[in-house]
């Protein structure tokens, strides 16, 4: 686990006010494979704004960011979509489901935008969904599911275009306390077998079940505790 | 609670060696198309309540086209034009007594008279006459007189026609006739009123008097009576017993041979639509005081679905249609642009799945030109549905033109990409974090 997913160099995000936002300092961030990362700090301290940034979803405003050894700073508006499309893997805290359709239409929209036949799209999402347990529920529509279940048809998603790294805001933000506990093991147990996890959580027990912890308080990220095996 | 599969296998796709890249993110526009009609289908009853402009625009083209073109079928099929605006007035006083010669009821002046008329495009009377030879000898009394090229005085008698008929006439009644000359002029009130000692022939009276133009000043002898011809029919319109005729001024002919043998017409061109009002004045137009000895023949009634009024009430309710068409697109372009704001956070979504600006564009343009065409449709099948329904109560034959059928879809079609433009464009232009954040 050398090779780093994310590399940030001076990284920074200013929102131009008035009055101007230093939502994020200039920041050194780097994020190796198989890192499990959680990003804690109070409201507004601006960690929503760093994972924008690392999921390009934003550009920043000053630094160089390199994301799954791509470097993004010269990067057009659609070659940014194709390069988040394929190495990010996104959780909300509100799951953005499309409520219309189903669990397994939902889950197969992962690699609609990377010219991916439906018949694969389809095919990978039954398997995402076996993994995080929905099977029985592949035909249903999000309404009729509890939250953690649409947390999981959410996390499905995310790793059916088989991203490079998973960002996470608040994935459980508007989750129960077993329901988040049941989400964070899911995520242990994924880190387990190799996947990249970068979670924001402003709940410290959570936090702790991270191999790594970043603290952000008025846009300034500090490394509260290194990796640990 | 334990989940059915902590045991993740680690992925296979972990291993790979080559990065992702920054290829252009692409969609297979099969797809795109796919989640265009699932976004519209999945809104059932707004996709409906968002197409009704549309619809009812489209329709109402397709019904006004469509039962103008039944209307005018009919016509052309039972009832042209020209029989239409044919009025014939015969002296029914003369056609009750028809031994009883004296009797002509007609005033001389017949065209002057009714062409001040509202709605009278030329009229004119015409009769046909027997001029008897002069009585030489007591015997050859009675005789139908020569009508020849050459004075009869000297007894060369020469290129006679025995088929030869007189006419009296008047300009109107050629002119009402449709009738066209080949050479020079027709009466006019001067001649009509002055009595001029002029004729006109007609084609084949014409070719048997060796007459092929009125530029060599000719002159036809009836008896001893010379006329100058001043016209040569070309073709007679609708009174082809005038093909062998020599025609006289109405007034001048009387005067000279007497009372026509049948009663006289006369014959009265109208506008569109005027025919049976001029039937009822033409009697009083022409003898105030006995206005029973004349009779008007109108035309079949009809009611006439291309006259004027109706012309422009097409053009009204064809305008009415294109203002349904407008709040159509109007429609969709304001349900779309809803859309947009309230489906922020999907369009967020897609945004991080790798859609690009022209993604989403193309998306939600799909979707209203699907709305459009989709209302067209609709809107076709309301309209022939009414083509048929209006023909079939009045037990016509539905007239329409196919290419209706493609006109109004396509139509729709233009409404939808038309209305789809702009919000399209604010929805691709929605950056993905802001997006995210709605809901
Ligand atoms: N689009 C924006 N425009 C202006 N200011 C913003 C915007 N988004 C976030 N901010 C500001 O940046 C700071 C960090 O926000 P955010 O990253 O969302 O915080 P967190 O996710 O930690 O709660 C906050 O002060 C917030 O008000
Ligand atoms: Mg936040």
């Amino acid at each position: 686990m050398t090779d780093p997913v994310i590399e940030l160099r001076q990284v920074a995000r200013t929102y131009p006010g008035p009055p101007p936002v230093h939502a994020l300092r200039p920041t050194d961030l780097t994020i190796q494979a198989g890192d499990f990362a959680a990003v804690v700090g109070p409201s507004g301290s601006g960690k929503s704004t760093l994972l924008n940034l690392l999921g390009l979803l934003d550009r920043p405003t000053g630094g160089s960011y390199i994301l799954d050894g791509q470097p993004t700073e010269r990067l057009s508006p659609a070659q940014l979509a194709g390069l988040r499309g394929r190495s990010v893997g996104f959780v909300f805290q509100s799951f953005h489901l499309l409520n219309h359709r189903t669990v397994l239409d939902n889950v197969a929209l992962a690699g609609l935008y990377d010219h991916r036949p439906r018949s694969e799209r389809l095919a990978r999402a039954a398997e995402m969904i076996d993994l995080v347990g929905l099977t029985p529920r592949l035909g249903a529509l999000p309404a009729t599911l509890s939250g953690g279940e649409r947390q999981r048809v959410a996390i499905a998603r995310a790793l059916a275009s088989r991203p490079a790294v998973l960002l996470c805001d608040e994935p459980t933000g508007n989750l129960d306390s077993a329901r988040s506990q049941e989400i964070v093991e899911l995520f242990e147990s994924m880190n387990q077998a190799g996947f990249t996890i970068v979670m924001v959580t402003h709940d410290e027990a959570l936090a702790a079940r991270a191999r790594r912890r970043l603290d952000v308080l008025d846009g300034q990220v500090h490394e509260a505790r290194a990796a640990r095996p | 609670m334990k989940w059915p599969n902590l045991k993740w296998p680690r992925p296979q796709w972990l291993h790979r060696h080559q990065p992702a890249g920054a290829a252009p993110s692409r969609v297979r526009s099969r797809d795109q198309l796919r989640e265009a009609v699932a976004s519209i289908a999945c809104r059932p009853v707004r996709s409906l309540l968002t197409i009704t402009g549309t619809v009812l625009g489209c329709a109402a083209f397709v019904a006004i086209l469509g039962l103008t073109d039944t209307a005018r079928g009919q016509i052309t099929s039972r009832f042209n034009e020209l029989e239409a605006t044919t009025v014939t007035v015969v002296d029914a006083n003369a056609q009750a007594n028809q031994a009883d010669r004296t009797i002509y009821s007609f005033p001389d002046d017949v065209g002057a008279r009714l062409r001040p008329l509202n709605g009278v495009v030329d009229a004119g009377v015409y009769f046909s006459l027997y001029v008897a030879r002069p009585a030489l000898t007591p015997g050859q009394s009675g005789d139908r007189a020569t009508i020849a090229n050459r004075p009869q005085s000297d007894g060369l008698g020469s290129a006679t026609g025995a088929s030869l008929t007189v006419w009296g006439t008047e300009g109107g009644a050629l002119a009402a006739a449709g009738a066209s000359l080949a050479s020079g002029v027709w009466f006019d009130d001067f001649h009509l009123l002055t009595d001029q000692p002029v004729a006109v022939l007609g084609p084949a009276a014409a070719a048997s008097l060796g007459v092929a133009t009125v530029r060599t000043n000719p002159t036809v002898f009836v008896g001893d009576d010379s006329y100058t011809v001043i016209g040569l029919l070309a073709d007679c319109g609708a009174l082809p017993e005038l093909g062998n005729a020599v025609m006289l001024p109405a007034p001048l002919a009387r005067q000279r041979y007497g009372n026509p043998t049948n009663p006289a017409h006369a014959l009265i061109r109208t506008d569109l639509g005027a025919a049976r009002l001029i039937a009822r004045q033409a009697p009083y137009a022409l003898d105030q005081s006995h206005p029973e000895n004349l009779s008007a023949v109108p035309p079949p009634d009809w009611s006439m679905v291309t006259d004027d009024v109706n012309a422009s009430l097409n053009g009204l309710l064809l305008g009415l249609a294109a203002v349904a068409l407008i709040i159509g697109c109007v429609a969709i372009a304001n349900t779309t642009l809803v859309a947009v704001m309230e489906r922020a956070g999907e369009i967020g979504l897609r945004q991080a799945l790798g859609a690009k600006p022209v993604h989403i564009m193309v998306q939600f343009l799909t979707e209203s030109v699907i709305l459009g065409l989709l209302g067209g449709v609709l809107g076709s099948a309301v309209g022939v549905a009414a083509v048929i329904v209006g023909a079939v109560a009045r037990q016509w034959t539905p007239v329409l033109d196919p290419w209706l059928l493609l006109l109004a879809p396509a139509a729709g079609l233009v409404v939808g990409a038309l209305a789809g433009l702009y919000p399209a464009w604010r929805a691709s232009r929605l950056p993905p974090a802001t997006a995210l954040q709605r809901l």
